[in-house]
């Protein structure tokens, strides 16, 4: 594939920013299932895609934008803290592990990552905000619960690589 | 789908760390037994109950400049049953009864959390 010029690339993020949202949105309209505060993180595919095609440091912009304007759409203010944060974390956990791990570490086991650090790190931003320990109480169900979601996420952005870009993934933005 | 070595060595690895958290929080090594409601808005103290004075199901209105929230307390259990916020996860997540445990709803800045009773080492050892 071609090396994209700059304003193409900023209009390929600009899609991924509008997916990523609408993926958000859909998930929540679904019902929560069974752990207080857990989603599937559908938007994570979106995420897990952008470190391939276009490296960390864009895929880090495409993310903050999409969780600001997603929670400014759902919820409150406030909400901006939590899904920055946790966005902002697994965003770079994942892209070290990228560097570093790749091959070891198969798509799925980043999105597993990425999913384990998000809940993390909202927890984190949760005792600060409320300035208690206790809820660190949540994050054991979260981290179980996190490893079933980075599992499907994992698997439906391998399926997306493979089934619409042909594997040609690799070879964008570079 | 195939997960490799690496792939499951972080499931694993998870997986312990939530144990560990979990039992941490739920052997209550230092404390024994729910004995305090707490209730905070913005991390200030906004009400704490005895769960042993309480002898009746009693409801307990949280009315602040971030929301309104209804909670329910008895003897041995507090849950929500009311939010003005979106997505009433507080609600949702149900009942709590022992040490430690925590409803937090996050959009009116409300924290609920059992504390227990600091354990007597005469009273509580039995032969």
């Amino acid at each position: 594939m071609k090396k994209k010029t700059l304003s193409q690339n900023i209009g390929i993020m600009a899609m991924f920013i509008a997916i990523g949202l609408i993926l958000q949105y859909i998930e929540n309209q679904l019902p929560i299932i069974s752990v207080p505060g857990g989603k599937l993180g559908l938007a994570n595919t979106i995420t897990l895609l952008n470190l391939f095609m276009f490296g960390g440091g864009n895929t880090l912009v495409i993310a903050i934008i999409r969780a600001t304007l997603g929670s400014l759409l759902s919820g409150g203010v406030t909400s901006i803290f939590y899904s920055v944060s946790g966005v902002f974390f697994s965003t770079i956990a994942m892209w070290l592990t990228k560097k570093w791990l790749y091959p070891k570490v198969s798509m799925i086991g980043l999105s597993i990552i990425g999913a384990a650090v998000h809940n993390t790190a909202q927890v984190f931003v949760a005792a600060f905000m409320f300035s208690t320990w206790y809820v660190f109480s949540y994050l054991p169900g979260l981290l179980v619960f996190s490893v079933f979601c980075g599992i499907a996420t994992g698997y439906c952005t391998e399926l997306l690589i493979k089934r619409v870009f042909k594997g040609d993934i690799l070879l964008c933005g570079k | 789908m195939s997960l490799t070595k690496c792939d499951k060595l972080i499931i694993v690895a998870i997986l312990i760390l939530s144990i560990i958290i979990y039992v941490l929080f739920n052997l209550n090594i230092f404390t024994s037994g729910a004995e305090m409601v707490e209730i905070r808005v913005n991390s200030k103290l906004y009400a704490s109950y005895k769960l042993s004075e309480i002898s009746d199901e009693i409801t307990v209105n949280i009315n602040t400049e971030y929301g309104d929230n209804t909670l329910k307390l008895s003897k041995k259990a507090v849950w929500m049953t009311g939010s003005s916020c979106a997505d009433k996860l507080d609600v949702k997540c149900g009942a709590i009864s022992k040490p430690n445990q925590t409803i937090i709803c996050v959009p009116n800045k409300v924290s609920v959390t059992i504390k227990g009773s600091q354990k007597n080492s005469i009273d509580k050892v039995t032969y």
